[in-house]
C-alpha cells in the first residue's frame, strides 16, 4: 500500500493552505485575549484557556469529524467503493480516525504546547495531564467512529448526525464530572492495591483506547468482508468484567470479596448483553445464514456469524454458576443473595432477549426495538409499580427478579421465558424457516 | 430456473442458484447464469426485479443466503477480497468525493488499488485519458456536469484494469451525446478484454453495445440470449425493403420471385421477407426486384431490436416499466 491513501485523502481535504494558516492565527488571538485578561500574565488563565480550547477542538469537534467521516461516505455513496478497494482494514481504520481529525489535532497541538508552557506545574505533572487529554481525545473520537461503523454494520443507512450530537452532549455532561477526578490527587483502590488516581486514569484511558481501536478494526474487517474469528467481543467483555470487579471493596455489608467481584462481573456481562442486543442486527436473514452454516457443518463460519449478545451469554452463565457454586460452598455471599435470585435474573434476561427477537421477526421491524423497550418499561416499571402502590409487593416478584421472593420470581421468569420462546419459534416457523 | 441459457467457453462470471433475501422479501430466487469473457451483457428488468441486488452480489458486496458466485474462477463468497481486485463496480449514484479534483480522485483510486507508488501518476493519467477527462485534471468533482461525473466514476472503477466491470444504471440522466460516447467507451473496453455487465432501463441505449441480454423479473432470470442474432450459415435472414412510391399489385409482383419467402407487406411503401444470408444471393434478389420495376429506395437486413426481444420475453401481459 502506498503510504496511507485514506490519511492522505483527508490531508488533502482538511489541511488546505487557508485553513492551515487560519488555525494558529485564531488560537493566537484567543490566547492573547486570555493573556490580557489575566493582567498580562502568561500563567494559569492562559493554561486553562488552552485546556478548554483543546477539549473543544479535539474532544468535541474531533468526535464530530470522526463520526462524519463515515456518514459522508454513506451519504456520497463512496463506502462501497472503499469496501472494494485493496486498502487493508487497519490502514483504513487509523487513516480515518487520525485523518478525519487531523485539523483538530493540528489546532490541539498548539493548545497543548501553550498549556505546557503556561501551566507552571512540574514537567512530569504537565506531561501526565497532556497524556490524559490526548488519550481522552482519542477516546472521544474513536467512540464516534465506532458508533457510526456499528450503525453501518446493522444496516441502518439512514444514520444521521443526531447520534453524533448525542455523543457530544454526553461528552459535555460527563466532562465536568471527569475533570475533578483527574486533577485531585487521590488514590484508587483496585484489587487491593493503591494507585495514584492520575496514573490509574492514564492507564485506563490507554486500555479503553486500545479496545476502541480494536473494535473499529474489527468492524472495518467485517465491512470489508474479511473473515474474523469472534474473539474480540468476548475478550472485551471479559476485560470489562475483570476491570469493574477490581473496584469491589471489602466491608461487612458486602460480604465475601470474591463473591462480590463475581457479582459485579455477572452484572457487567448482563449489561453488555442488553447493550449488544440493542445495537445488533436481529433480522431473519442473518439467522437463516447461521442455520445454513450449521446445516453445512461449517462451524467456524457459523461462529463468525453469531451475534455478540449470544457470545456474551456464556459469560453471563459462567459468572452466575461460579457465584452460586462459590456462595454455596462458603455459605457467604455478597449482600446475601440467594441462588434462585441469580437464576431468575438470568431467566428474565433470557426472556428479554427472546422478546427482542420475537418483535424483530415480525412484519414491521423498523421500530421493533423501540417497541420492545416500551414493552419492557411496562413489564418492569408500570405493572409492578401499580402493585407496589397497591401494597401487593409479593406480586411484583412476577415481573422483577426479587431476592426476598426468589422462588416466585424464578418460576415466573421461566414461565415467561418459555411462553416468549414458543411464540418466537411459532413466528419463525410460520414466516421465515423456508429457504 | 434459467431460460434460453446458452453456454460458451471462457466463462468470466458464473452465478449458480443464487437466493438473496431482504427481511420479508426474496430479491433473488434461484438465479443461475454465466457470462462469457469479453461480453457486454445488458441486465434488464422492471423496477424492483433484483438487478441492483444481483450486481451487488456479483461485486461481493452482499452475501446471498444460498448459491455460488464465481468471478474468473474465484469463489466470490469464499474469497470476496480476491474478487474485488478483479472487479470495477459503478453504483447508480457514481460515488465521488466532491471536494477532490479529478487528478486527486484518480490518484487516490489508483493508490487504494495497490498500484505501485511509481506508477500511480501514470495509472491515474491513463484512466483520465481513456475517459477523455485528462484536459480538466484540476477541476473538482463536485463542479463537473453529470456526464463528466459519470466519466470520472468509470475512470475510478477501471483505474486498476479490472477484468470485470459492473455498472448499475450508468446512463441515467445523461444526454443523448453522452450516452452515445458511453456506448463507444464500452465497446472499446470490451475490445481490451473486459467483461461488462450493465443494468439499465433504457433498452435503446443498451442496444448500441450489448452482445447479450439477461432479463430478470421478480428475482428470477427469465431469459438469457444474444442481442445480435447471427444466423447459422445458409439460414434465412429477414430483409426489409423501402419503396420510393406506392406500387400497384405489389404482392403479385413479389410472388414471382422464387428465392424469397414469408413475405410481409406492411403498407404500400414497406415490406419485408426471408431470404438467404448469402450476400451474392441478396445481390441477385435486389436486381430481380429492380427488373420487376419496383422503385426500391432501401434494402437492408433487419436487425432484431432489443426492445422487441425484451417484450417478447416478458410477454404481452407483462409490458411494464421498461
Amino acid at each position: 500500500m502506498n503510504g496511507n491513501p485514506e490519511f492522505r485523502r483527508h490531508l488533502w481535504l482538511e489541511m488546505t493552505p487557508y485553513r492551515t494558516a487560519g488555525m494558529p492565527l485564531l488560537l493566537g488571538a484567543v490566547f492573547y485575549i486570555a493573556y490580557l485578561s489575566d493582567k498580562s500574565r502568561f500563567g494559569e488563565s492562559v493554561a486553562g484557556t488552552a485546556v478548554v480550547l483543546f477539549v473543544a477542538l479535539a474532544f468535541l469537534w474531533g468526535n464530530r469529524q470522526a463520526t462524519e467521516s463515515i456518514i459522508t461516505e454513506i451519504r456520497d455513496r463512496t463506502w462501497d467503493w472503499q469496501r472494494m478497494s485493496s486498502i487493508d482494514p487497519w490502514s483504513l481504520s487509523w487513516g480515518k480516525l487520525f485523518g478525519s481529525t487531523i485539523y483538530t489535532w493540528y489546532g490541539g497541538f498548539f493548545c497543548l504546547a501553550v498549556y505546557f508552557a503556561a501551566s507552571g506545574d512540574p514537567a512530569p505533572d504537565s506531561i501526565r495531564m497532556i497524556a490524559i487529554l490526548v488519550l481522552g481525545a482519542i477516546l472521544c473520537q474513536s467512540s464516534g467512529l465506532l458508533a457510526s461503523l456499528q450503525i453501518i454494520v446493522i444496516k441502518e443507512r439512514s444514520y444521521n448526525s443526531s447520534f453524533s450530537s448525542a455523543f457530544i452532549f454526553l461528552s459535555i455532561v460527563l466532562l465536568p464530572a471527569v475533570i475533578p477526578f483527574v486533577t485531585h490527587k487521590f488514590s484508587v483502590l483496585w484489587y487491593g492495591n493503591d494507585y495514584a488516581k492520575i496514573d490509574f486514569i492514564l492507564c485506563s484511558l490507554f486500555l479503553f483506547d486500545a479496545w476502541l481501536l480494536a473494535g473499529i478494526y474489527c468492524l472495518v474487517r467485517e465491512e470489508f468482508k474479511f473473515r474474523t474469528a469472534p474473539v474480540a467481543w468476548p475478550a472485551f467483555t471479559l476485560f470489562l468484567m475483570i476491570y469493574a470487579a477490581g473496584f469491589a471493596e471489602s466491608s461487612p455489608e458486602n460480604g465475601d470479596l470474591f463473591s462480590l467481584r463475581l457479582l459485579i462481573a455477572f452484572f457487567v456481562a448482563c449489561g453488555l448483553t442488553y447493550l449488544t442486543i440493542l445495537t445488533e442486527r436481529k433480522d431473519p436473514v442473518a439467522y437463516r445464514r447461521m442455520i445454513k452454516e450449521a446445516k453445512n457443518r461449517r462451524w467456524l463460519r457459523l461462529l463468525e456469524k453469531v451475534p455478540c449478545w449470544a457470545l456474551t451469554l456464556p459469560l453471563v452463565f459462567l459468572t452466575a454458576i461460579l457465584f452460586i457454586a462459590f456462595t454455596s460452598v462458603t455459605g457467604d455471599n455478597a449482600g446475601r443473595l440467594s441462588p434462585v435470585f441469580i437464576i431468575s435474573i438470568v431467566a428474565f434476561l433470557g426472556r428479554d432477549l427472546v422478546l427482542f427477537n420475537f418483535f424483530n421477526l415480525g412484519e414491521r421491524t423498523k421500530r421493533a426495538d423501540i417497541l420492545v423497550l416500551l414493552w419492557l418499561s411496562i413489564l418492569y416499571g408500570l405493572i409492578p409499580g401499580i402493585f407496589m402502590l397497591l401494597k401487593m409487593e409479593a406480586v411484583t416478584a412476577l415481573f422483577w427478579p426479587r431476592n426476598d421472593y426468589g422462588l416466585l420470581s424464578c418460576i415466573a421468569a421461566f414461565c415467561q421465558l418459555f411462553a416468549a420462546w414458543r411464540l418466537t419459534l411459532t413466528r419463525w416457523r410460520n414466516k421465515h424457516s423456508i429457504v | 430456473m434459467p431460460v434460453n441459457l446458452y453456454v460458451r467457453k471462457n466463462i468470466m462470471i458464473r452465478g449458480e442458484h443464487l437466493i438473496f433475501d431482504y427481511p420479508g422479501i426474496r430479491a433473488l430466487n434461484d438465479v443461475s447464469f454465466q457470462l462469457p469473457k469479453g461480453s457486454i451483457t445488458a441486465l434488464v428488468g422492471p423496477n424492483g426485479a433484483g438487478k441492483t441486488t444481483l450486481l451487488r452480489c456479483l461485486a461481493a458486496l452482499e452475501e446471498p443466503v444460498a448459491g455460488k458466485i464465481e468471478i474468473n474462477g474465484v469463489d466470490a463468497l469464499l474469497n470476496p477480497r480476491t474478487c474485488h481486485r478483479q472487479i470495477g463496480y459503478l453504483s447508480d449514484f457514481f460515488g465521488l468525493y466532491d471536494e477532490l479534483t479529478i487528478r486527486q480522485s484518480l490518484f487516490h483510486a489508483a493508490s487504494i488499488h495497490d498500484i505501485p507508488a511509481d506508477r500511480l501518476e501514470k495509472a491515474a493519467f491513463n484512466a483520465a485519458e481513456r475517459l477523455a477527462i485528462a484536459d480538466r485534471l484540476e477541476t473538482k468533482s463536485g463542479k463537473l456536469s453529470r456526464g463528466l461525473r459519470q466519466r470520472l466514476a468509470i475512470a475510478q472503477a477501471i483505474v486498476h484494469n479490472p477484468g470485470v466491470l459492473l455498472l448499475d444504471e450508468p446512463a441515467s440522466g445523461l444526454d443523448p451525446e453522452a450516452r452515445h460516447s458511453l456506448a463507444g467507451l464500452f465497446l472499446k473496453l470490451r475490445d481490451e478484454g473486459m467483461t461488462i455487465l450493465v443494468s439499465s432501463h433504457i433498452l435503446g441505449e443498451l442496444e448500441e453495445y450489448s452482445t447479450d441480454m439477461l432479463v430478470i423479473r421478480e428475482g428470477q432470470i427469465i431469459s438469457h440470449e444474444p442481442v445480435t442474432i447471427t444466423p447459422e450459415k445458409g439460414s434465412a435472414v429477414r430483409i426489409r425493403c423501402f419503396l420510393a412510391r406506392p406500387v400497384e399489385g405489389l404482392a403479385e409482383s413479389l410472388s414471382k420471385i422464387e428465392s424469397i419467402e414469408d413475405i410481409c407487406i406492411e403498407d404500400s411503401l414497406h415490406f419485408d421477407f426471408a431470404c438467404s444470408e448469402n450476400p451474392e444471393i441478396q445481390h441477385i434478389l435486389l436486381r430481380e426486384l429492380m427488373d420487376l420495376g419496383l422503385p426500391v429506395s432501401g434494402f437492408a437486413p433487419e436487425r432484431r431490436r432489443m426492445q422487441d426481444a425484451y417484450l417478447a420475453t416478458i410477454g404481452n401481459g407483462q409490458r411494464k416499466e421498461v
